[in-house]
């Protein structure tokens, strides 16, 4: 690769071509190295001549299933893969790299859509039954397709339906919030990069076990939407799918900050680790689609207001402002996308659950960034607070509740981030 | 895809998931450790169904959100590794001779063999020509949660033509992630 000595310039070509540049960014993002989580990636990414850099890669015709293969399932009939195209577009070379930073970006947004990050049986069920879209929240879109679930060939040979980025990290949105969207994020009815809030996938699994004639675990109908308990430590905790823009100002990744952004190739290597996980362990994504991937959600924002927003008084949104300094700036830095560094979950009034999972917990959580928080509801790592209101009534961070003119003024404030 | 100049660069020093040793002049076989899972022995009671099947679940108190272990579902175990015959004879009959589960500050205990496939789940015949490498996949029953919580590696025994033996263990495996973010 030519790409000069002692830079650490994170290129595509470093994260593509240089297996010993993966693992160094995987061992300095991995700062709890003790975790499970962090030794189950430790164990096998990037060894070299073992592990999974021998994996094969996964193959890469998919379609968006669609009505008609709700239809098949239903008739016990197989699915057809006649309408499936390579996740880089029909007719792509997969030798020939993205030219240029938006051409990345772009390949970015169809591995969000199209490329499955795992199969799972309850998927099946799911888009087999849709007496029960509506309750777990899935739409059936005008074209008849169904936003993030897609049907492809997995490394056995075998039709599978798989879950892409899009299930959880995509939400349908009104008309002038779409119209307002970057091109870059429209996704049918649906802007990407927002959380699903309605989307219950804790009840779609218990439905399908129930199905099965096997009775579900309680924790499943706990959840509610909007929430997954990511880990699989056996401690019941529930996490709110996080809205993907700010990415730049990030300093960690997850709620409880497991894992450090050391480098621009970070949030590849945990893409990359993610597919390989959920197609357990048995194939891997091609690096270029991960490295697209990771081009796209840095470049993700918020919608812009789906309507001109009331401009509030100039002076409630000086002394709002002139508040956030004083009460909140110390950790949502405004140099900084308004998030910050981590704080001890033990010195908060929130519920410190996820930040001390056995498998991901870090003692810490993450100061996450405030842009776009207008569209964040409800809040926290949990979800737990509908409102900014009832964020500030219960007086976080620390106890202190801000009510009355404060109150408003500050939250007329947060509403322009 | 690894040469066989590259595996004989790394004969002896000992790297670590891979094993090297020569069986004869004309037959060495390498094994190298791919990948691999424990599975979830979630709700494997009721029918043995794995893989696609709609998934089960521990049994818990409907009032403790915090019982037991992961609410996972049933999947067999199953480990990938490596054959790459850096010899310039042919293999006719290589096989997993044993399985041996080495519990994170647990014991060891041997495992069933449910099956041995290629990685593209075609058959494995036992052959392997000079050069070729391939990866076979082996299935295991997954072992109980509460005897792997901190996982575990696994000792894999190649056994090749003439009853030689090469042995090849994984780092420290986990359970099936339930959603893998
Ligand atoms: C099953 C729903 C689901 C799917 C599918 C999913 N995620 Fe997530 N994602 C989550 C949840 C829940 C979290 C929060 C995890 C935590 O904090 O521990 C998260 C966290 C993240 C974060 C960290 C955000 C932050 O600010 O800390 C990023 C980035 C991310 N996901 C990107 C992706 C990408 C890219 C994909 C596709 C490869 C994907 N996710 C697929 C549910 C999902
Ligand atoms: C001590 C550091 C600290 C201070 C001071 C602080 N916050 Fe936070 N803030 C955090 C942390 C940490 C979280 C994440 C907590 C969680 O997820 O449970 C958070 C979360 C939030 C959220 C939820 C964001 C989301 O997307 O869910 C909002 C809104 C917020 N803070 C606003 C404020 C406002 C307004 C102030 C000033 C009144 C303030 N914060 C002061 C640390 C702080």
């Amino acid at each position: 690769m030519a790409i000069g000595c002692g830079v650490d310039e994170p290129t595509a070509e470093r994260y593509l071509g240089d297996g010993a540049f993966r693992r160094g960014v995987l061992e300095r993002s991995l700062w709890r190295p003790d975790l499970p989580y962090s030794r189950s990636l430790l164990a096998s990414y990037a060894l070299g001549d073992a592990g999974w850099d021998l994996l094969s890669p996964m193959t890469e015709l998919t379609a968006l299933v669609t009505r008609a293969d709700s239809e098949a399932l239903q008739a016990g009939r197989a699915l057809s893969l006649d309408d499936a195209e390579p996740v880089a577009g029909a007719g792509s070379d997969v030798d020939a790299l993205p030219s240029d930073e938006a051409a990345w970006v772009a390949l970015g947004k169809r591995v969000f859509e199209r490329l499955p990050m795992r199969p799972d049986g309850f998927l099946r069920y799911l888009v087999g039954t849709p007496e029960i879209w509506q309750r777990v929240g899935i739409r059936e879109r005008a074209d008849g397709t169904l936003r993030g679930i897609v049907k492809y060939r997995d490394v056995r040979g075998d039709v599978r339906v798989g879950l892409t980025c899009a299930l959880c990290h995509a939400s349908p949105s009104d008309d002038a919030a779409l119209a307002a969207a970057p091109a870059l994020q429209r996704n049918g009815d649906s802007i990407n990069g927002r959380a699903d809030r309605g989307l219950d996938l804790g009840l779609a699994r218990a439905l399908a076990s129930e199905a099965s004639g096997v009775s579900a675990d309680p924790r499943l109908r706990s959840w509610g939407a909007g929430r997954v308990d990511v880990t699989d430590d056996g401690v019941n905790t529930p996490t709110a799918v996080p809205d993907l823009w700010a990415m730049p100002y990030k300093t960690h990744l997850n709620h409880s900050g497991v894992i450090k952004i050391v480098s621009p190739a970070t949030s590849a290597v945990r893409f990359e680790t993610q597919y390989v996980l959920g197609h357990r362990m048995e194939t891997r994504p091609r690096r270029a689609l991960t490295w697209a991937l990771s081009r796209y959600i840095a470049a993700l924002q918020p919608p812009a207001p789906p309507s001109a927003p009331s401009v509030p008084p100039s002076a409630e949104l000086a002394r709002g402002k002139a508040l956030f300094g004083e009460r909140c700036a110390s950790c949502h830095r405004p140099d900084r996308g308004f998030a910050g560094e981590m704080v001890l979950a033990s010195q908060l009034m929130h519920d410190p659950a996820v930040a001390t999972t056995p498998e991901r917990g870090t003692g810490y959580y993450k100061v996450p960034s405030l842009v776009g928080v207008r569209y964040g509801a409800p809040y926290l790592h949990d979800g737990s607070e509908p409102t900014l209101a009832s964020l500030l009534e219960r007086g976080h961070p620390r106890g202190r509740a801000i009510s009355g003119d404060d109150q408003r003024a500050l939250i007329a404030y947060l509403e322009t981030l | 895809m690894l040469t066989a100049v590259s595996a004989i660069a790394l004969l002896g020093i000992g790297c670590g998931g891979r094993s090297i040793e020569g069986e004869t002049p004309a037959k060495s076989l390498e094994v190298s450790y791919v990948s691999g899972h424990l599975g979830s022995d979630q709700g494997c009671s009721a029918s043995r169904a794995a893989g696609d099947a709609a998934g089960a679940f521990a049994p818990c108190e409907p009032s403790d959100t915090n019982c037991g272990p992961p609410p996972s579902y049933c999947e067999d175990g199953a480990v990938t590794i490596q054959l790459s015959n850096v010899g310039d004879a042919a293999f006719k009959q290589l096989d997993v001779g044993a399985l041996v589960l080495r519990a994170v500050g647990g014991d060891d205990s041997n495992l069933e063999i449910l099956g041995v496939t290629r990685d593209d789940g075609s058959k494995f015949d036992g052959t392997l020509e000079p050069t070729q490498a391939i990866k076979i996949r082996v299935k295991f029953p997954a072992p109980a949660y509460s005897k792997v919580p901190k996982g575990a590696t696994l000792q894999i025994t190649v056994v090749t033509d003439g009853g030689g033996e090469k042995q090849v263990e994984t780092p420290e495996l986990h359970v099936m992630p339930m959603w893998a973010t």
